[in-house]
């Protein structure tokens, strides 16, 4: 199988020039698949540098209690894989899309059709938060369409490390301190120590994820990288407005997003 | 993936990138210290003195005579302390993991049988514990909650999901993730990343190797068949594994049937290959991979998923799997404690059940073993309610 030439790395590299790499994390059809949309369209205005889409699993070991309840919450409406990449075929998006799901979902689906579907929505990268680079025989099926990102945490070995560094695709995924998504306090030098080892086997960008929870953190947490990945602080703010009106919700959306982007314009 | 980690194609270990170091430890200790004799030895103290090992093989005499066909056989898991083949993987995983250094050790558990062995191994041990177990079950296990408290056991209502025993399992590897310096994750079944199921598995073996030994003494041969309950599917894997070299007898797990149509436990039954917990293995789920809630009268089976192995000795034919209702667990509940004056779980009720079938059927020379893996006080309540004392004789 040919590999697609890791468009999604290209990308990111050149946007690293101009300023820190800003990646949010949204789950598809949170807190409804029409307000969904509207967030999506405030990315853009924004400016993000890719988004994160989350497609809601019933067991999603990985993540916090907040994103846990929006994968809930999503499951309920009936948003299922072949659902988002439906609407999102529908949408025209000018940010490069990364699929973030679980396991059992994408082996259900057939790893290669599932790149290949979602390629054609306009999504660049997968992201497979229960599979390891061991699992790289599922793994490799969906590189002819997408760009596999793989995570590191800091409690991984230096070889290890090296591994992920140099399979993964678009960019590292560096998870901070030893959490779930959402509660994670790391040690800044463990974070440096593996942002070091990391970028001497791949020139792909580093972007540290989980528990970043404030602009002022992510501009802190990004000096460390290349950026940063915002996920449960955004669904936080769609869930404190969850029962209000659509403007409120996407209004305070759209000031936390601008937040995180003005803190991370620095190069 | 490593080859190590596998049964056939399942098994695995699918987990986030920050529980691959905490299982390479914990199965680099596992490796050395199920080769060091003086672990053996310890455990093996605790097992016979604590414990109450050897469990003894019983024939059933009446029943077998009831039922007019094969000799029927019980191992009887249900006379360890505890009251369950469950203390057998916690006394040596707590073992392992006071000498790996951990001082806190966590916990999910369904039914509260595992929750109640790992409790009790950690106060045996001095080790401080949490039992992660889903709300619902927390309500209708009430009594398993407090023998677990006064254990000096924590036990966390997990309220995500459907509130039962696979919602546990995440919660306890949410909390592993966070707390892996100083925690071991004791695990209840055959199920979970490598090295787990493997794990778990040996722990229990010493059900089937000592069912070996002392059917030989008393019938000087072995049995036809052996029958256990599979819910995640420890009992059984612990009484099959001495006896999967001998071709010649069948091995049979009986998961929970339910009510039938869509409310069961059935996962080999009923399911198909996917990952859950872990591990690759037959799990309920839906067409997009969600994975479905379950039903089973006896808590302990009411689980979506299986442990690897047991996909393995299906899928190469070496097990059979079948299922049994909560109506005809519950018969055979009322028949062995009123043929033999042994209350079973519920949870082995289900072997029972179809062990009698199956002897029933039989000739007299032939033999049934039977893994009766819990006893029963622990489900009077539950029966009480379901039965309404129609089956009582």
């Amino acid at each position: 199988m040919v590999e697609q030439k890791d468009q999604l790395g290209n990308y990111l590299k050149n946007k690293a020039q101009q300023h820190k790499l800003f990646i949010p994390y949204l789950t598809f059809g949170y807190p409804s698949v029409s307000v969904f949309s509207r967030l999506i369209e405030i990315c853009q205005e924004v400016g993000v540098d890719a988004l994160e889409v989350g497609i809601p699993h019933s067991d999603p070991v990985a993540d916090g209690p907040i994103i846990q309840s929006s994968s809930q919450k999503a499951l309920a409406q009936g948003v299922d894989p072949r659902l988002v990449q439906e609407q999102l075929t529908e949408m025209s998006v000018d940010f490069p899309l990364a699929a973030m799901t679980y396991g059992n979902i994408v082996f259900q689906y057939g790893f290669s059709r599932f790149a290949e579907d979602y390629r054609k929505a306009g999504f660049g990268g997968l992201i497979v938060a229960d599979f390891p680079v061991e699992a790289d025989s599922f793994l490799d099926q969906a590189r002819a369409y997408l760009s596999v990102i793989l995570l590191a945490s800091v409690t991984t070995s230096p070889s290890r490390l090296a591994e992920i560094a140099q399979k993964s695709q678009g960019f590292v995924y560096l998870v901070s301190g030893r959490g779930v998504t959402g509660n994670t306090q790391a040690e800044e030098e463990d974070l440096k120590k593996a942002v070091a080892l990391i970028k001497s086997h791949t020139d792909l960008p580093v972007l540290i994820g989980f528990g970043i929870n404030t602009p002022s953190k992510a501009k802190k947490v990004a000096q460390l990288a290349d950026g940063v990945i915002v996920g449960s602080a955004l669904i936080q703010v769609l869930e404190e407005k969850e029962k209000e009106k659509e403007e409120i919700i996407t209004q305070a959306f759209r000031q936390e997003l601008l937040a995180y982007r003005e803190a991370l314009s620095y190069k | 993936m490593f080859p190590e980690a596998f049964f056939g194609e399942f098994g695995g270990r699918f987990v986030p990138e920050v529980l691959v170091q905490p299982l390479e430890e914990l199965e680099q200790a596992y490796q050395a210290y199920s080769q060091d004799l003086n672990f053996q030895k310890e455990l093996d103290y605790y097992l016979k003195y604590y414990a109450g090992r050897p469990s003894p093989l019983y024939y059933a005499a009446r029943t077998s005579e009831q039922l007019g066909g094969a000799k029927l056989y019980l191992k009887r898991e249900d006379l360890n302390h505890t009251g369950s083949h469950k203390i057998n993987n916690t006394l040596g995983q707590a073992l392992l993991a006071k000498k790996m250094g951990k001082k806190r050790v966590i916990a999910e558990t369904g039914a509260g049988q595992h929750g109640v062995a790992t409790a009790t191994a950690c106060a045996l041990f001095g080790l401080e514990c949490e039992v992660y177990m889903g709300a619902v079950d927390v309500e209708r296990q009430r009594l398993n909650v407090f023998r677990m408290e006064t254990l000096g056991a924590k036990v966390r209502p997990v309220s995500s999901g459907g509130q039962t025993l696979k919602d546990a399992i995440n919660e306890a590897m949410r909390d592993w993730v966070k707390n892996i310096d100083t925690t071991h994750y004791v695990i209840g079944s055959v199920v979970g990343p490598h090295p787990y199921p493997t794990m778990v598995r040996d722990f229990q073996s010493i059900i089937g190797q000592e069912a070996k030994e002392q059917i030989q003494l008393v019938e000087e041969r072995l049995p036809d068949y052996v029958v256990a309950c599979v819910g995640g599917g420890s009992n059984s894997m612990g009484i099959f594994h001495s006896f999967v070299p001998e071709k010649q007898i069948k091995l049979i797990g009986v998961e929970a049937g339910g009510e039938g149509g869509d409310r069961h436990a059935a996962s080999i039954g009923k399911g198909r290959a996917g990952v859950l917990h872990g591990s690759l293995s037959f799990v309920l789920q839906d067409q997009f991979g969600q994975i479905l809630n379950t039903h089973s009268i006896a808590a302990g089976l009411d689980y979506p998923g299986v442990g690897p192995e047991h996909s393995f000795l299906y899928t190469s034919g070496r097990a059979e799997y079948t299922e049994v209702k909560d109506e005809e667990a519950l018969t055979a509940f009322f028949q062995l404690s009123q043929w033999e004056g042994i209350i079973p779980a519920l949870e082995s009720a289900h072997a029972l059940a179809y062990g009698f079938q199956l002897a029933s059927r039989l000739s007299k020379s032939q033999i049934v073993l039977i893994c009766l893996s819990g006893r029963g006080d622990k489900d009077v309540e539950e029966v009480k309610k379901y039965a309404g004392g129609k089956n009582n004789g």
